[in-house]
C-alpha cells in the first residue's frame, strides 16, 4: 500500500514537473506541494535507503525553486526533471509493475494536486478536454504566444545554420520548445507536449555539450519546429470550426527521429551519461491513438452555431497604449469644451445637437475601451499571495488556507503593481496577528486551519480589494496601551472605535510582543495605507473580537481618471477627489467654534473638526470670508477628516489626471492637475497633505514647549 | 531668504569656449534689454493664455498652462531676475523650451516682455561672461554675451536659469 501510494506521488510529481514553467508561481507552487508530499511519503514508508537519500536531495533544489523569481532559472528546472526521473527508475526497481500506480492515483483523488492530470491521464481520458470559455482564452493566448516564440527559434536556426550554435542560442530553442511543452501541457494537448518534449529533450543534450547542433540534428529540429507550427494551426482551426484535432501520421516518424539523435549522439562526448531521459514514461509516448483533442463539448454555452471564436491578443507596446490613452482622455477634454462652447449651444439646431449626443457617447465609449486596455486581472499577483501566505503559515507554524475569489477582476496595470506591496504586508499581518496558534484556535472552537479570504470586486465605480482572516480580531486594549506608550495618544485621549483601528496605519507602530520574522517591526500597515492613498484609495477596517478582522482597500478603478468636485475658491478652482469627500454642509454661526482666536473647528453634530481654510492655505484672494455665507466640504486623509471651507461647489465631474509637469519644485497640496472644460489647467487637491498638516499643528499647539514640530 | 553666490565661479572651467557658442539665438526683450536662448532649446513661442495660478510654490513661478494637452509651468523670467513682474501687453509672450536634465527633459514656458528676431551670431562677436561683482546676480547661467548692431545681448543657459539649484530667485540683499 505505501508503495502503491508512493508510486502515485512521484507520478503526480513527474507530471508537475513536466509542465512547470519558470513564469507561472502557480505551477511551481504544484511542484514544490508535490514535492513536500513525496518526502512525506518516502519517510512514512521506509521503503528504502536509497529513495530517502533521494527524497531528501531535493530539499536543495526545493529551495532554489522557492527562491524562484519570475526569472527563468532554467538550469534549475532541468536539475529538477533529471531528479524525479531518477526518483521514477529507482521507484520503478522497488514496485516492480508501475502500472498498478494508476487505480491508486484514483483512489487518492481528491487530495491530489490540480497538475495531477498529467499528459498520461488525459490520452486515456480525452472526454476531459473541455472547451469552455476560460479554456478558449488559454488557447488563444497559447497560440499566439507559441507562434511568436516559432518564429524566434526559426530566426535563431537560420543563424545556427550559418554560424556555430553558440551556448545563448541553444539555451533559447530551449526555452521556447519548454514554454510550448509547459503551457500544452497544461492545456492537455498530448501531442505538441510530446513533441516538445522530445525536442527539448535533444536541445537540453545539446546544452550539455554532449551533442552539437548541426547538420542533420539542426535539420530535424527545423523539422520538429515546422510541425509545431503545422499542429498549432490544426488546432486553431479545429477549434474554430469545432473539428476533432486530426492526429499527424508522420508525428511519430519524426518522434522516433528526434529521439534516435539522443541515442547515437551520446558517444559524441565521453562523459555522457547513457541514460535516456527519464520523464519519457510520463508523456506518452507509446500510445500512438492520441485523442482527438479539439472535441468539442456538445454543451458548449454558445448560441452561435457551434463554431467557436478565439479570443486573439496581440503584444503593444505599453507606451502605444499609454499615449492612446492619453489622446482619448484630449478627446474626452475637447469633447466637453465644443459641447459647452456659447456659439454652440446659441445655434442648438436640432441636427447640430444629435451630433453633439453621437459624438459625445463615441467618445465616451472610447475612453472606456481605451481604459480597459490597461486593464489586467488581478490574478498574477492574487497568486502570488497565495504561494507567499503558504510560507508564511509554515515560518509561524499556523495552519492557514488562503482563499481567493474575484481573481478575473481587472485593475489598471499599474494599480495591480502597487497592491501587491500592501497585500504582501496585509497576509503577514493577518498571518502574524489575526490568525492563532492551532492550540488556541481548537481551545476557542474553530478550526485549527485558519482561513484568509483574498477577495476583489466592483463597488460602485470603484475596485474593492478584502482580505478577511478567521483571527483573533484586533486588540482594541493592546492597540490604546501601545499607543500610549509610543506617545501617539495622551493618556485621557479618547478616540473612536475607527480611530483606534486606524492608529495600526501609524509608522512604527506594533502590538506584536516580539519581533519575528514574519512580522513585528511595525513598518507594514502604514506602507499598506501610503500605497493605498497614494492610489487615491482608502482602507476601511472592520473587526470583530474572536471572529477575525476585515481590510477593505477602496480603489479607483484606474489612476488615469478621478470623480472629482469641483470648488471655487475666489477666482481659483480646484478639484478635490471625490472619494475622499464624507459631506459637504453650509454651516451656521452656531457651528463654528475658535480657540484663542486663531485656531478654527467646526463642530458637526457632535465631532468638533479642525476648520482648514482653503483660501488661506494657498493665498487666494476674494475668497468669501465669512463661512456662513460659504461651505465647508468634510474631507477625510490619513485618517483623519478635516473641513475645508470654500466658496461653493461647482460641480462634480470625472477628470483626466495629468502630472503637474516638472520644474514646479515641490508642489505641497496639490496631487496633479487636469484640464477642465473650458480648457484651463485645474488643479487637484492633496487630501492626505491638507489632513496631514492640522495633524501636525495640533501636535504643536498641544506641547509648546518643544521647540520643533512633532511630525507624526 | 537671501542667498550669496560667489561670481567668481562663475568664470570656471564649466565655460565653453566661445567657439562652441556660436550660432543662432532666439533674441528676446526684458526691461528693454536683450536676451538670447539658444534657438535649439526653443520649441516655440505662444501668445498670453490663461495661466493658472499653484499655490505654494515660489513667486517667479506664474502657474502652469494647457498646451495642447500637456501642462507644463511658465516662469516669469523677470521675477526671476529679481525684476518687477510681468505686465501683460499685446506683446507678451510665452517661449516654450524644452533642455535635459539629469530626471529627464523638462518643458517649461518662459514669460518674456517681447521676442525679437532670431540671430546668427558668430564667435568672433561673443565675449565670455563677465566677473559681475561682489553683490549682485550670479553669473553661472550667462553662457556669454553676443554683439550685434551695436546690441548686447544676454546669451542664457537656460537650464542653468530654471533648473534644480537655481530654483530661488536669484536675487540678493537689493529685493527680498
Amino acid at each position: 500500500m505505501a508503495a502503491a501510494l508512493l508510486d502515485s506521488v512521484i507520478e503526480e510529481l513527474a507530471a508537475a514537473v513536466v509542465m512547470i514553467d519558470a513564469n507561472d508561481l502557480a505551477s511551481i507552487d504544484t511542484v514544490l506541494r508535490g514535492l513536500e508530499r513525496l518526502r512525506e511519503a518516502v519517510h512514512s514508508s521506509n521503503e528504502s535507503e536509497e529513495l530517502v537519500a533521494l527524497a531528501d536531495s531535493f530539499i536543495a533544489l526545493e529551495k532554489r525553486l522557492g527562491l524562484f523569481d519570475a526569472a527563468a532559472d532554467a538550469e534549475a528546472l532541468s536539475a529538477l526533471s533529471e531528479a524525479v526521473g531518477r526518483l521514477q527508475s529507482c521507484a520503478a526497481k522497488i514496485a516492480p509493475s508501475p502500472k498498478q500506480s494508476a487505480p491508486t492515483a484514483k483512489a487518492t483523488g481528491p487530495s491530489a494536486a490540480p497538475a495531477a492530470s498529467g499528459p498520461q491521464a488525459s490520452a486515456t481520458s480525452p472526454q476531459r478536454v473541455t472547451r469552455d470559455e476560460e479554456t478558449l482564452g488559454l488557447i488563444a493566448e497559447f497560440l499566439s504566444e507559441s507562434e511568436e516564440g516559432l518564429a524566434r527559434a526559426d530566426q535563431i536556426l537560420m543563424q545556427v545554420e550559418h554560424a556555430d550554435a553558440g551556448a545563448e542560442a541553444v539555451n533559447g530553442l530551449f526555452r521556447i520548445f519548454h514554454t510550448v511543452k509547459g503551457v500544452a501541457g497544461f492545456l492537455e494537448l498530448t501531442e505538441i507536449t510530446t513533441l516538445a518534449h522530445t525536442t527539448e529533450t535533444v536541445l537540453n543534450r545539446c546544452r550539455e555539450g554532449t551533442l552539437a547542433l548541426a547538420g542533420k540534428r539542426l535539420d530535424v529540429v527545423f523539422d520538429a519546429t515546422a510541425m509545431v507550427r503545422r499542429m498549432l494551426a490544426e488546432l486553431r482551426a479545429a477549434v474554430q470550426e469545432s473539428v476533432p484535432f486530426a492526429t499527424r501520421e508522420n508525428l511519430e516518424e519524426l518522434l522516433q527521429r528526434l529521439r534516435a539523435l539522443t541515442e547515437d549522439g551520446i558517444p559524441a562526448v565521453a562523459a555522457g551519461p547513457a541514460e535516456p531521459t527519464p520523464i519519457e514514461p510520463a508523456a506518452s509516448v507509446s500510445s500512438p491513438d492520441f485523442a482527438p483533442l479539439a472535441e468539442p463539448t456538445p454543451a458548449a454555452p454558445r448560441a452561435a452555431g457551434g463554431a467557436s471564436k478565439l479570443r486573439e491578443t496581440v503584444k503593444v507596446d505599453l507606451e502605444r497604449v499609454d499615449n492612446l490613452v492619453a489622446m482619448v482622455g484630449e478627446l474626452v477634454v475637447v469633447e466637453a469644451m465644443v459641447g459647452n462652447a456659447p456659439e454652440i449651444a446659441k445655434s442648438a439646431s436640432a441636427r447640430v445637437r444629435n451630433c453633439l449626443a453621437q459624438l459625445a457617447k463615441v467618445t465616451r465609449d472610447l475612453q472606456d475601451v481605451g481604459m480597459r486596455m490597461r486593464m489586467v486581472p488581478v490574478a498574477g499577483v492574487f497568486q502570488k499571495m497565495a504561494r507567499m501566505s503558504r510560507d508564511l503559515g509554515r515560518k509561524s507554524g499556523k495552519q492557514l488556507r488562503l482563499v481567493l475569489s474575484g481573481e478575473a477582476t481587472e485593475m489598471d496595470r499599474s494599480m495591480v503593481e502597487q497592491i501587491a506591496d500592501p497585500l504582501v504586508h496585509m497576509i503577514r499581518n493577518a498571518v502574524d496577528h489575526g490568525i492563532e496558534p492551532p492550540d488556541e484556535r481548537r481551545k476557542a472552537g474553530k478550526p485549527e486551519e485558519g482561513t484568509i479570504r483574498l477577495s476583489a470586486y466592483h463597488e460602485g465605480s470603484s475596485i474593492v480589494i478584502e482580505l478577511a482572516d478567521d483571527g483573533r480580531g484586533l486588540d482594541r486594549d493592546a492597540i490604546l496601551a501601545k499607543a500610549r506608550a509610543q506617545g501617539l495618544l495622551g493618556p485621557d485621549d479618547t478616540l473612536s472605535e475607527l480611530e483606534i483601528h486606524m492608529l495600526i496605519f501609524a509608522p512604527g507602530f506594533s502590538t506584536a510582543k516580539q519581533v519575528t520574522e514574519v512580522s513585528g517591526r511595525g513598518v507594514g500597515m502604514d506602507v499598506v495605507k501610503r500605497n493605498v492613498e497614494a492610489m487615491r484609495g482608502r482602507v476601511g477596517i472592520s473587526t470583530t473580537p474572536g471572529q477575525g478582522t476585515t481590510f477593505k482597500l477602496v480603489l479607483p478603478l484606474t489612476l488615469a481618471i478621478v470623480d472629482g468636485m469641483l470648488v471655487a475658491c475666489g477666482q481659483d478652482r480646484y478639484i478635490i477627489p471625490t472619494l475622499s469627500v464624507i459631506e459637504s454642509i453650509q454651516p451656521t454661526e452656531g457651528m463654528l467654534v475658535t480657540f484663542a482666536g486663531q485656531v478654527e473647528m467646526i463642530n458637526v453634530r457632535g465631532h468638533i473638526l479642525p476648520l482648514v481654510r482653503l483660501a488661506r492655505l494657498f493665498s487666494v484672494t476674494g475668497a468669501k470670508s465669512d463661512p456662513t455665507q460659504a461651505l465647508v466640504v468634510i474631507i477625510e486623509g490619513m485618517g483623519r477628516r478635516v473641513g475645508l471651507l470654500v466658496d461653493e461647489v461647482v460641480t462634480q465631474q470625472q477628470v483626466v489626471i495629468k502630472s503637474l509637469g516638472q520644474g514646479l519644485g515641490p508642489t505641497r497640496f496639490l496631487s496633479g492637475a487636469t484640464i477642465l472644460a473650458d480648457g484651463r489647467v485645474g488643479l487637484i487637491i492633496n487630501v492626505e497633505e491638507i489632513a496631514g498638516t492640522t495633524v501636525e499643528r495640533r501636535q504643536w499647539t498641544a506641547n509648546e514647549s518643544a521647540a520643533a514640530p512633532a511630525v507624526v | 531668504m537671501n542667498t550669496i553666490s560667489t561670481t567668481a565661479s562663475g568664470k570656471g572651467s564649466g565655460i565653453p569656449a566661445n567657439s562652441d557658442l556660436a550660432g543662432k539665438y532666439m533674441t528676446f526683450r526684458l526691461a528693454n534689454q536683450d536676451y538670447g536662448l539658444a534657438i535649439l532649446a526653443v520649441r516655440e513661442i505662444i501668445g498670453l493664455v490663461d495661466i493658472t495660478r499653484v499655490p505654494c510654490t515660489d513667486s517667479f513661478i506664474r502657474g502652469v498652462i494647457n498646451l495642447r494637452g500637456r501642462i507644463i509651468p511658465v516662469i516669469d523670467l523677470r521675477m526671476k531676475f529679481g525684476m518687477e513682474p510681468c505686465q501683460a501687453t499685446e506683446q507678451t509672450v510665452i517661449i516654450v523650451v524644452q533642455y535635459a536634465t539629469t530626471r529627464g527633459e523638462i518643458t517649461m514656458g518662459v514669460l518674456v516682455d517681447q521676442v525679437q528676431e532670431v540671430l546668427s551670431i558668430e564667435a568672433d562677436n561673443i565675449e565670455p561672461a563677465p566677473c559681475f561683482g561682489v553683490g549682485t546676480l550670479s553669473a553661472d547661467f550667462i553662457l556669454g554675451i553676443g554683439k550685434a548692431d551695436k546690441r548686447v545681448i544676454f546669451l542664457l543657459d537656460i537650464g542653468r536659469v530654471l533648473s534644480g539649484d537655481e530654483a530661488k530667485p536669484m536675487t540678493l540683499g537689493v529685493k527680498a
